[in-house]
């Protein structure tokens, strides 16, 4: 955070001069937010009027927007006029030199995780080159990609090399004016992630945001979008169990992802931001905008996240299932340990004929959290035959912290099924007795306790995922017992 | 290998155990009978390190140490194993997968190495056929929607698997059928050996025509008021407890 | 919305000398009122409930009743065989003649509010229970209510015969009645009750804005039921709250067969270790009404209990709406909440919003919710068709099944009946039915 201050300090400082875009040739800007700035972004680049003035459209309904209060989660007002909206990618000599420069505390937690030492460094924001393990595997695996035809780039190459699709599809989940922070990020996103599958190919293996290196410190205002066409398979992983780095308090990505007639998206988050410390000083605010259409028949998308990170998560990921026979599914664990807030959920909107749509959401609170539910199964007159199942069940580890659960059915249609189940309890003192019986460590017989109630979402991520997952699960609840 | 002293232990402000004294000796078998309500399953509850007992007075010295000194888990770890009366279900926690981390983890306090999946398998599944358990059981959840019976045969293989030293078995015959009872008393039966002390609480003598105890004693009202040798279970079984309460005038 | 907050204000001009009680305290209840207006859809609770249809209305405090008239509505709509004491009230009137308080057991009070108010003013046993914060209709029934019942149980009461209210409403061509039942229940410790509280009506439009208060203290034993068969074109509006000390019990039953736009909220708050409280619904909603049933249980201390479950069989262009909130607050341990809504869907143009929440604070706790929406069991219907009966009936037996299921924990027969027989009323091909149950 120092340098960053620093940075602002130093940047807030020096005189705004109106228009000061044609002029400035620094990569940053000075914090606060008008239409210059997004001009300058779009400049910086080099993007084509419709996208400038897609932003600029957003911006000015943003402006007219209330901030939403509605969510179970408290923080002190934002002030969006103190956030700098573009820096480019950090100048190596303002990195730490090498690992011996980061905070140990970070190490110990990489440890913990069993991350590979040469990755420690890339996730620390070390300034080394490119790690050479991760190059060689990165080329290899473009190579195999474009043989398949899979387009996977980041967003401002997208909009460089394949205009025509981004157009096409930017906006068309998530319009701009959809939310608060949606609007905020189509005004000012600056990176993120783009795929296309084409008709009727799988990819050939899992795509992950690791391997994209090219698109570093994209984080605060990312803009991910993904489209399978027809008959299209792909499974995407987001986000890394260890904690990375980053310096920009707050977080509002948008997510869209469309699925044409027989596609289907596995879409697979594990979100580990910094949470703030014990007192709850620092931490990330993750207000995410996630949301899928299932625009063809037999479309399929499935939502599965591990959530530990962020002092406060606000996320919502969705389903439209527009097309007959459509599957939405969502699996999530969400952790708030100490002072962190989570209000997370689904929607699953039923258009289509005999959509059917999962939910099973596993929340654990420790500490002093307030981890909440909240989610809406909605089933239009159109929907005939839909189908929801929904389970969702509250783990509470020490007395000073609080599960809730707020769901919205809305049940238009008489042939519906809709069963929606919540249960909320403590870590029995049986099972953990049991286990300490059978000569378990407390420690040791909480994880496996937990791990075992979040059985059913891990079981949903790729392999190797999940068991970094499960180990994330343990070091997030660090010393919550005892 | 265990030595009670006069122990005094309450539940929730009552007493239970009042004045408690038993001895028992590696290589015996102990069954210990009474009514209901009388402190059975809480002698294994406190000798086990059970939380929400309060222990008033009196000792339990055992194999040297001062078992009451003792977390749950060391307790586990030096030798300490109670069947359970209600096996505890873990949803979601593979029973093989608590089996492995149980072993382990008392191997490691052993300073023994720990097991790899090949060796940990082939012990495990060497028990499962004296247990007469199907494979498939390994892969399901802790006790989850195991019937009594599969249940009560669980605890016995994780007992055989841990090779404790003391063995506590809490009404483990209660909700048996008699082919069921069987398999589980031959399992006990095969770990009867010199080095290990066996005491078992039970209602009922009918588990005891399996497995043979060396000693029976009777408990009511929070202490042993007889103590015998099998005969005595049978006389028990004739005549109730109640004869035998009045005669020790409690 | 301010027509008829105006006439609100009119309405206390031509009235205020007239009511009974503390009127600076009503005049306080009608400002605080009027400065925030009757809810709208922007409140979260009142998200899928409008009051929009009252801002055209022109409503009047209702006039004086015509007593044969009166006497020959009750003839039509009291629940026969209910033989204990009786209160009737016409347009929230009391109707003295239709009445029964002879043979009261000692130490049970049952009486007109109103007369207790006239003569003891000052003593003013209103609000003391309604969170009036959250549930701010309450102020405009304190405001202007006619008059209502005043239940008082002293120690020695058991449990006795039903107390058995009835409010008949009767709308006329016009100015819509305002009717504002009032009801006090007061029960003390160790004392057991059951007051039957049953709104009904016929004839044009009238608002009924009903707030019943009860107290419960230690280890007092109370069963409320809330029955309403309103015409087809009544609003009601009805808030029951109730607080319970150490030990007591409270089972409410919710029945809501009738209406054109119904608003019931239910806010139990449960103060001592021990205490319970059971809340069982059934809203049968056909045409295009529209029945909404807000529920909230405030687990403040540690040891209590919660029970719920509300069923709901809708049929037409209705809608139905249920929101049961659980709390949980810090340091209430070793709870027990249980709560469940299902619901039945007959017609494609119905429509039901379920929300049941859990918001909890403390950590020794078991709090379960569910809430289904669906057809009736295939495998049900397919057993009774392989046994010779057709579709239709098979169906309308299983419907009649589900709510009966609610109807049948009522556990007093002469209404338990009478209900039976409305539900039954309310299904197609109800004659049919009729031979098989």
């Amino acid at each position: 955070m120092a340098t960053n201050e620093h940075e602002l300090e130093h940047l807030v400082s020096r005189k705004y001069k109106h228009g000061f875009f044609t002029e400035i040739e620094a990569d940053t800007v000075p914090p606060g937010l008008n239409e210059d700035v997004i001009r300058f972004i779009s400049a910086k680049k080099n993007e084509p009027e419709w996208m400038t003035e897609w932003r600029l459209k957003a911006y000015r309904h943003w402006l007219t927007m209330p901030e939403p209060k509605w969510a179970h989660v408290h923080y002190p007002p934002i002030d969006f006029q103190a956030i700098s909206y573009y820096s480019a990618p950090k100048r190596p000599e303002d990195a730490p030199k090498s690992l011996d420069e980061v905070d140990p505390k970070l190490l110990e937690t990489y440890d913990k995780l069993g991350i590979p030492l040469h990755e420690r460094a890339r996730l620390a924001g070390v300034a080394v080159d490119a790690v050479f393990d991760s190059v060689s595997v990165t080329t290899t695996f473009k190579e195999k990609l474009a043989e398949a035809g899979v387009i996977f780039c980041s967003f401002s190459e997208a909009v460089q090399e394949h205009p025509e699709l981004v157009r096409r599809y930017l906006g068309s989940v998530v319009p701009a004016r959809d939310n608060f922070y949606a609007a905020l990020n189509s005004a000012v996103f600056t990176d993120g992630s783009f795929v296309y599958i084409p008709k009727g190919v799988r990819c050939p293996m899992e795509l992950s945001t690791y391997f994209r290196i090219n698109a570093a410190n994209t984080g605060q205002f990312e803009r991910t979008l993904i489209v399978a066409d027809e008959g299209s398979h792909v499974s995407y992983l987001e986000g890394c169990t260890a904690p990375m780095r980053d310096e920009n308090q707050l977080h509002a990505a948008v997510v869209e992802l469309v699925a044409l007639k027989d596609a289907e998206i596995k879409y697979s988050t594990v979100q580990n931001w910094y949470p703030g410390d014990e007192e709850g000083r620092g931490g990330i605010y993750n207000f995410v905008t996630k949301r899928g259409d299932c625009r063809g028949a037999n479309s399929k998308i499935s939502w599965t996240q591990v959530e530990t990170g962020s002092a406060i998560t606000w996320k919502y990921p969705s389903c439209i299932l527009r097309g007959d026979n459509s599957v939405g599914e969502f699996y999530s664990v969400a952790v708030a340990n100490n002072l962190q807030q989570a209000d997370t959920g689904t929607k699953m909107i039923h258009i289509g004929r005999n959509t059917r749509s999962t939910i099973i959401s596993k929340g654990i609170s420790a500490g002093r959290a307030q981890n909440a539910y909240r989610g809406l199964v909605r089933v239009l007159p159109t929907a005939e035959g839909a189908r929801n199942f929904t389970q969702c069940d509250s783990l509470l580890i020490g007395d000073r912290c609080g599960a809730h659960t707020f769901p919205y059915i809305e049940a238009r249609n008489p042939s519906a099924q809709i069963e929606h189940e919540a249960t909320t309890s403590k870590i029995g003192e049986d099972q953990l007795f049991y286990c300490l019986q059978r000569g378990l460590s407390e420690e040791d017989a909480v994880n496996m306790i937990v791990n075992g109630f979040c059985k059913e979402v891990f079981r949903e991520l790729p392999m190797e995922f999940a068991v970094e997952a499960q180990a994330l699960l343990n070091v997030s609840l660090e010393g919550a017992v005892g | 290998m265990l030595k009670i002293k006069d122990l005094h232990a309450r539940v929730d402000g009552k007493d239970i155990l009042k004045g408690l004294t038993l001895e028992v000796a590696a290589g015996e078998v102990h069954a210990i009978m009474g009514p209901n309500g009388a402190g059975k399953s809480t002698l294994a509850q406190v000798l086990a390190g059970r939380e929400g007992y309060e222990i008033v007075s009196g000792s339990v010295e055992y194999l040297g140490q001062d078992l009451l000194e003792l977390a749950p888990e060391e307790r586990a770890r030096e030798g300490v194993f109670l069947a359970f009366q209600y096996p505890v279900e873990i949803p979601g926690v593979n029973n093989v997968y608590l089996l492995k981390a149980a072993l382990n983890a008392i191997r490691k306090h052993r300073g023994e190495d720990e097991l790899d999946a090949y060796a940990f398998m082939k012990i495990v599944r060497e028990k499962m056929k004296l247990m007469q358990m199907d494979p498939s059981f390994l892969n399901r959840g802790v006790n989850e929607g195991f019937s009594g019976g599969e249940k009560k045969r669980n605890e016995i293989l994780q007992m055989a698997v841990l090779e404790p030293k003391l063995a506590l078995l809490d009404e483990t015959d209660s909700g048996l059928d008699i082919d069921a009872m069987k398999v589980v008393a031959e399992g006990v039966n095969s770990l009867r050996s010199p080095e290990r002390a066996i005491v078992m609480v039970t209602h009922y003598q009918r588990l005891l025509d399996h497995i043979v105890p060396d000693v029976v004693h009777v408990l009511a009202d929070g202490r042993i008021v007889k103590s015998g040798d099998r005969s005595l279970a049978l006389e028990l079984e004739e005549r109730g407890y109640d004869w035998l309460q009045k005669a020790v005038g409690t | 919305m301010s027509a008829l907050l105006e006439s609100l204000r009119q309405h206390w001009r031509d009235r205020a000398s007239t009511l009974p009680g503390n009127a600076d305290a009503r005049q306080q209840a009608l400002e605080a009122f009027l400065a925030r207006g009757f809810p709208t859809t922007a409140e979260e609770d009142w998200k899928y409930t409008s009051l929009a249809r009252l801002e055209d209305a022109s409503l009047a405090v209702p006039g004086p009743v015509d007593l044969a008239e009166a006497m020959a509505a009750v003839e039509r709509h009291a629940v026969p065989g209910l033989d204990g004491p009786r209160l009737v009230f016409v347009n929230g009137q009391l109707i003295p003649p239709a009445c029964r308080l002879e043979g009261m057991p000692e130490g049970l009070g049952v009486g007109s509010l109103g007369q207790t108010l006239q003569e003891h003013g000052d003593a003013d046993p209103l609000d003391r229970v309604v969170d009036l914060d959250r549930y701010r209709l309450a102020r405009l029934n304190t405001a202007l209510f006619l008059d209502g019942a005043l239940i008082r149980a002293t120690k020695q009461v058991g449990a006795e015969k039903p107390i058995y209210l009835l409010f008949l409403n009767l709308g006329a061509p016009g100015a819509m009645p305002l009717i504002q039942p009032r009801v006090l229940i007061d029960v003390a410790q160790g004392a057991a009750l059951t007051v039957i509280e049953h709104h009904c009506g016929e004839g044009e439009a009238a608002v009924i804005n009903a707030v019943t208060e009860i107290s419960g203290q230690s280890a007092a034993r109370i069963t409320h039921y809330r029955v309403q068969e309103h015409a087809e074109r009544h609003i009601q509006i009805a808030g029951l709250n109730a607080r319970l000390d150490r030990d007591a019990s409270l089972v409410c039953h919710n029945i809501d067969l009738g209406g054109a736009l119904v608003r019931n909220d239910v806010h139990a708050r449960l103060l001592a270790p021990g205490a319970e409280v059971e809340l069982n619904g059934l809203y049968f909603t056909r045409g295009t009404s529209h029945v909404d049933n807000h529920t909230r249980i405030d687990h403040l201390a540690p040891r209590t209990t919660s029970r719920e479950d509300y069923r709901g069989v809708l049929d037409g262009r209705s809608r139905a709406v249920f929101n049961g909130k659980v709390l949980v607050a810090e340091d209430a341990q070793k709870i027990e909440a249980h709560q469940s809504n299902n619901n039945l869907l007959l017609s494609r143009e119905c429509e039901v919003d379920t929300k049941p929440e859990l918001e909890i604070y403390a950590d020794d706790v078991k709090c379960s919710h569910g809430a289904t929406v669906g057809q009736l069991d295939a495998t049900a219907l397919f057993y009774l068709r392989s046994r010779g009966l057709d579709a239709d009936t098979a169906r309308g037996l299983l419907t009649f099944a589900f709510a009966e299921e609610v109807i049948a924990r009522l556990g007093i027969t002469p209404l338990a009946e009478r209900l039976s027989g409305t539900v039954m009323g309310h299904l197609p091909d109800s004659e049919r039915l009729r031979e098989f149950t």
